[in-house]
């Protein structure tokens, strides 16, 4: 979620309303510990107060979750949920910092106290993360696509390139490149299913006819091109680096008739398409990637804390 | 570029049912979410399944070492869904009467019996045992050195936390730090007490060299005393015998009972207390003739030998039936006739003793000794009556008797107002003990430690004692002499340590106040109640419920 000055008005609530809380939490405390021996547990009335607040904050931080997965549901704009996640989760540090008296405790509240500020840490990370990567995905990669499609658009590419160039260069195609094509145009698309229904033609792009001495594209494609589309980071191919990509490519051109750049330069397309999608693969595994410790330790901590309240009140 | 593919194009790739498929992003993010599930899930079933001993994965911090054995078993302190503090806003919550008596508390009790802090104390405002002895604060943390706020809590206003009777103490004590803290000066001192004891004594003369009244007079020299007992009062071997005695601090008053030996000659009548208390060193030992005393004031009765003394501790009846036996001894032994007369005489005439005129004539040289001994003892200043007053003539300024006194006054004076102050004290309270007619611990209520403290001038707290000349001075000194190390660390202002910090000494209620009054059982209050009630063996011990 964007925090930025153009929607900061809609943050603003909460951030108030989350230093009232706390500066409010943070005199209680005070008050209940003037004139003890010691800071207020987690027993006392504020201490006890604190972690309840604390308690069912976590619980709503975690409902995000199956909020998520049920998006249907429609319970509340999922932008006031992520609104409400972020800032009522970063107020229940101070409450639960003062539910524990600045005191780690036993092994179990020990655990806790660590997942929780594990949980926080990794949810502000994220929320860091998300300041600046989708723009930098918006602008350095046109040609994004779903993150989960990257393996299958790859190999629709390189298999589109592979008809264009087999064409081009009169070399017969294979059969499952024969069965994509009708001799006059290629078919560009995925295999899509609605219902009991299952086809392909969703655009097709007309197939020029070969082109002699085309022997190069077909040598160069083999050895550069197939691989990268395909495979991408994987292959090593020097066709990962933009400049030397152009350079390689202009090189290319000299060696073919003119009648075969355009082939050329639709290949380079899709070399420049391949090198975004790497590009978008790096930054999507940083956007998403923080949710393995994020996620994974509130499961642990939801888990934890139904324990530690059972375990708490028993030996109060 | 001559070919450019466009969006549509692009998303013409698109599987429709790409979000069925997860991403690996998403397959990892599962994966691990199922795994810290599992392993939260097997932690607590490691603990469930180990019993008691995995109970100290809930525990909120090691407890202190002497409790380290149960360290893993909670339910041997705490109840369950019972608070340990009855304290806690959870009592009324969890279902219990404010102020009840928590299973907890009893569970402590089963092992540790304390009396009650004041007998006045009102019920609600008695803390439970893990009300102010709070656990699970690490191995080497104190339970019992608790802060002022605890007993502050209440002392700063007692009044609301007493039944009905009228306070014996001050009602407004917030600290011990300056006389605002409303700490009250010591009662001995405050209300110009005197001393109870019955034993007179001149602090000055005793710590003047030479130990003589009259300056030009003769002085009290070490060839004055019993050679074995020279040592120990100061004498160097090798040095000038008819070097004046200088007695100090420490000639008479010893930490431990070990470190001063008894004159010779003592008798084996002594009490246990003369030998047997061993305290820790803080405490000095009580005076007592035999070992303080003797060297210098023998018991002597008889001029013609001034090695017969009598025994300390007698009563003028008790005496003279000493003196009777060893007279008689004496004179039956210098006898030659009893022994002539018992050879001579073989068939005793009935009705007659033939030495009754030899019994009659040693009896009557008995008494004439005896009453000559008895004189010595008893009439002038010197021997009992220079220290000793006649029982129920406290208020006599005179010194010495002019008669044989019927009894010598024991214990503490009953009229002087300080006795009940020390009335508790388990020492000077035991009827059956005669002695020590002086108190043996000056504040009952309240530890001190001279150990700690003896690397200092004894004149720096004590500095009446130079110029007493009377038993009824209160030697001890006055709290703002306390304050001067125990307060918070100042500059000081005074002249002669301008400048110099000052203080910075612990000054908490605890450092001199135990809430139990466990730490001091020769002080008598409470000192039974800690015996504990039910005796345990080990086993028992370490498998404890109540």
């Amino acid at each position: 979620m964007l925090i930025r000055q153009s929607n900061f008005a809609e943050h603003k609530p909460w951030i108030m309303a989350c230093l009232v809380i706390t500066l409010l939490s943070t005199f209680w405390f005070m008050f209940a510990s003037f004139g003890q021996a010691a800071w207020p547990s987690g027993s006392s009335l504020p201490g006890f107060t604190f972690g309840v607040l604390g308690g069912l904050i976590c619980l709503f931080e975690f409902l995000i979750w199956p909020r998520k997965k049920l998006r249907s549901w429609r319970i509340g704009k999922v932008s006031t949920w992520m609104r409400a996640h972020i800032w009522l989760g970063l107020l229940a540090v101070p409450l639960l910092v003062l539910h524990t008296g600045f005191r780690w405790g036993g092994p179990l509240s020990t655990t806790l106290m660590i997942l929780f500020l594990a949980v926080i840490a990794s949810g502000v990370w994220g929320l860091v993360l998300q300041q600046f990567l989708p723009e930098k995905l918006l602008i350095e990669v046109p040609a994004e696509t779903i993150y989960s499609q990257i393996d299958y658009v790859s190999q629709l590419m390189a298999n589109e390139a592979s008809q264009m160039v087999r064409f081009a260069c009169g070399i017969n195609t294979t059969e499952h490149e024969a069965s994509e094509s009708n001799g006059t145009h290629r078919v560009v698309g995925a295999v899509r299913t609605v219902g009991a229904v299952q086809g392909r033609v969703i655009m097709t792009s007309t197939l020029k006819e070969s082109i002699p001495d085309s022997k190069a594209l077909w040598e160069f494609f083999n050895e550069h091109i197939y691989g990268f589309l395909k495979n991408g980071q994987m292959a090593k191919s020097p066709l990962e680096n933009p400049s030397r990509c152009t350079s390689m490519f202009n090189s290319l051109r000299t060696k073919l008739p003119p009648r075969a750049h355009e082939i050329a330069s639709a290949l380079e397309e899709l070399c420049t398409q391949r090198r975004q999608i790497i590009l978008q693969s790096k930054i999507q595994f940083w956007l998403y990637s923080w949710l393995w410790v994020h996620l994974p330790l509130s499961v642990a901590l939801i888990l934890l804390m139904f324990v530690h309240i059972f375990v708490a009140m028993k030996y109060w | 570029m001559a070919f450019q593919e466009s969006g549509k194009q692009r998303a013409s790739r698109i599987q429709l049912d790409y979000y069925k498929r997860p991403t690996w992003l998403d397959r990892t993010k599962s994966r691990l979410a199922f795994l810290c599930l599992i392993l939260a899930a097997g932690w607590m079933l490691l603990v469930y399944a180990q019993g008691s001993k995995g109970q100290v994965a809930f525990s909120r911090g090691q407890v202190t070492k002497f409790h380290a054995a149960w360290n893993d078993n909670c339910s041997v302190c705490h109840a369950d869904f019972e608070p340990i503090s009855k304290n806690s806003f959870s009592m009324k919550w969890l279902g219990h009467e404010a102020g009840k008596n928590l299973l907890g508390d009893a569970r402590c009790e089963s092992c540790h019996v304390a009396p009650v802090h004041h007998s006045n104390q009102k019920l609600e405002s008695t803390p439970s045992c893990g009300g102010c002895h709070r656990e699970h604060r690490g191995i080497d943390a104190s339970i019992v050195r608790l802060s002022s706020l605890d007993c502050v809590s209440c002392h700063s206003n007692i009044l609301p936390h007493m039944n009905d009777s009228a306070p014996k103490y001050a009602t407004t004590i917030s600290s011990f730090e300056n006389a605002s803290g409303g700490h009250p000066n010591f009662k001995l001192l405050a209300e110009k007490m005197t001393d109870p004891g019955s034993v007179k004594f001149n602090h000055k003369l005793h710590l003047t060299p030479g130990i003589s009244r009259d300056p030009k007079g003769k002085p009290w020299t070490f060839a004055d005393i019993p050679e074995p007992d020279r040592e120990r009062f100061g004498f160097k071997p090798g040095s000038d015998l008819k070097a004046a005695m200088a007695l100090d601090c420490n000639s008479c008053h010893n930490l431990e009972s070990a470190d001063a030996k008894p004159s010779l000659g003592t008798f084996n009548n002594m009490t246990k207390a003369a030998f047997g208390i061993k305290s820790q060193g803080g405490i000095y030992q009580p005076i007592v003739f035999d070992v303080h005393c003797k060297s210098c004031h023998p018991l002597s009765f008889d001029d013609s030998n001034k090695n017969l003394s009598v025994p300390h501790r007698y009563q003028p009846e008790e005496i003279r039936v000493y003196l009777e036996g060893v007279y008689s001894r004496q004179l039956v032994a210098e006898t030659k006739d009893f022994a002539k007369t018992r050879t001579a005489v073989s068939v005793p005439v009935p009705g007659k003793n033939p030495l009754t005129p030899l019994v009659e004539s040693v009896k009557k040289q008995v008494d004439e000794k005896v009453s000559v001994a008895m004189n010595n003892l008893f009439l002038g200043k010197k021997t009992c009556g220079e220290c000793h007053y006649e029982k129920g003539d406290m208020k006599s300024l005179s010194p010495g008797f002019s008669k044989i006194p019927k009894a010598i006054q024991t214990g503490l004076d009953p009229d002087n107002k300080a006795f009940d102050w020390f009335k508790d004290s388990k020492l000077t309270n035991t009827p059956s003990d005669i002695w020590p007619s002086i108190p043996t611990l000056w504040m009952p209520h309240a530890k001190f430690d001279h150990t700690a403290h003896r690397f200092m001038d004894c004149a720096s707290c004590h500095a009446g004692a130079n110029n007493s000349v009377t038993k009824n001075d209160i030697l001890l000194p006055g709290i703002d002499n306390c304050r001067t190390c125990h307060s918070s660390a100042k500059v000081s202002s005074d002249k002669v340590s301008l400048g110099m910090m000052q203080g910075g000494v612990n000054h908490d209620c605890v450092e001199c106040h135990s809430y139990h009054h466990g730490d001091q059982p020769y002080q008598g209050v409470g000192s039974e109640a800690w015996d504990p009630k039910i005796l345990r063996t080990i086993e028992q011990m370490q498998k404890t419920l109540p």
